[in-house]
């Protein structure tokens, strides 16, 4: 039975799936390689494709002799080239996701942050809106040395931040001995 | 492990071959491995994945050229010719060859000084 020309395809596939090289060099062998299936067709008329694959190798046995036989620079040339891929894409994603999260925090129609350090209140951190006045204004500017009043209005929209920053108020009013 | 040992022989030798092969006339790739079947008594035979990064790296290198020839009305055929700086190269290695199998050979045939009684 002859090869036909959708396994030919399939076979120069399988070895284009697993071949780890430069393109440019995959593409000129797949292509070399295509023709040369092509000469041995010539050569062996009624050959099928086990045929073929057991005199020419299986699409693993083609892609491990090439591997073997490219030089360590260029295999090395390839994964320097894959590392600064990775490279630069997590740094993209990383510019993406901060540009996102600053979009995020912008949309918000402002409230308080307060950073801790072992569980004592350090800093306020304060998102500026029409509807929340400046921390200094609310006495939480420095919450280290100035007494917090728990009763002083805090203007959150968030709900999720409101919860924190009371409960931290809280924790802060105890521990200065309200 | 003969066929490892065979293989790791070949490696160090395939270059050589090749460019032996195409001092004689231009050669396409499944020629290539053709003649080296058949004038090896298929003791040389290689692969089309270990023969073509040869070939690139020896194009890479300057010592061999390609030329894309249409056969028929749609096949086509790459074509390696060995160039000037190519010969020269194949001259170099193939004294080194000589040099080194000769060297080899003398350690495999050497029979110690004769002692004289």
């Amino acid at each position: 039975m002859r090869i036909t020309e959708k396994e030919k395809f399939r076979y120069i596939s399988g070895i284009k799936k697993i071949l780890v090289c430069e393109r440019a060099k995959k593409e000129q062998f797949l292509s070399s390689f295509s023709d040369n299936i092509d000469d041995y067709i010539d050569d062996h008329p009624d050959a099928d494709i086990t045929q073929l694959q057991a005199d020419m190798g299986t699409p693993q046995e083609i892609a491990a002799g090439f591997l073997e036989s490219t030089s360590n620079e260029s295999i090395k040339r390839k994964m320097t080239v894959t590392r600064y891929a990775l490279i630069c894409v997590s740094i993209l994603l990383a510019i993406c996701a901060s540009f996102i999260l600053f979009l995020y925090i912008m949309s918000n129609d402002g409230g308080y942050a307060i950073e801790t350090i072992n569980g004592k209140p350090t800093k306020v951190e304060y998102f500026a809106a029409e509807n929340c006045e400046h921390p200094s204004k609310i006495g939480l500017s420095d919450v280290i040395s100035r007494k917090v009043n728990a009763e002083k209005n805090i203007l959150i929209n968030d709900g999720d931040r409101f919860d924190y920053v009371i409960s931290i108020r809280e924790r802060l009013s105890r521990n200065i001995g309200d | 492990m003969p066929m490892q040992i065979r293989e790791n022989l070949k490696k160090g030798t395939v270059e050589m071959v090749l460019l032996h092969l195409l001092k004689e006339r231009d050669m396409y790739g499944y020629e290539i491995l053709q003649e080296m079947r058949v004038r090896s008594d298929g003791k040389f035979v290689l692969k089309d994945g270990s023969m073509y990064p040869i070939l690139y790296r020896m194009i890479d290198k300057g010592l061999v050229d390609d030329e894309q020839v249409l056969v028929g009305r749609r096949r086509t055929r790459v074509y390696y010719h060995l160039n000037e700086t190519g010969k020269a190269y194949l001259d170099e290695i193939t004294a080194e060859y000589v040099a080194i199998t000769e060297g080899i050979n003398n350690i495999l045939e050497y029979k110690g000084e004769q002692s004289c009684e």
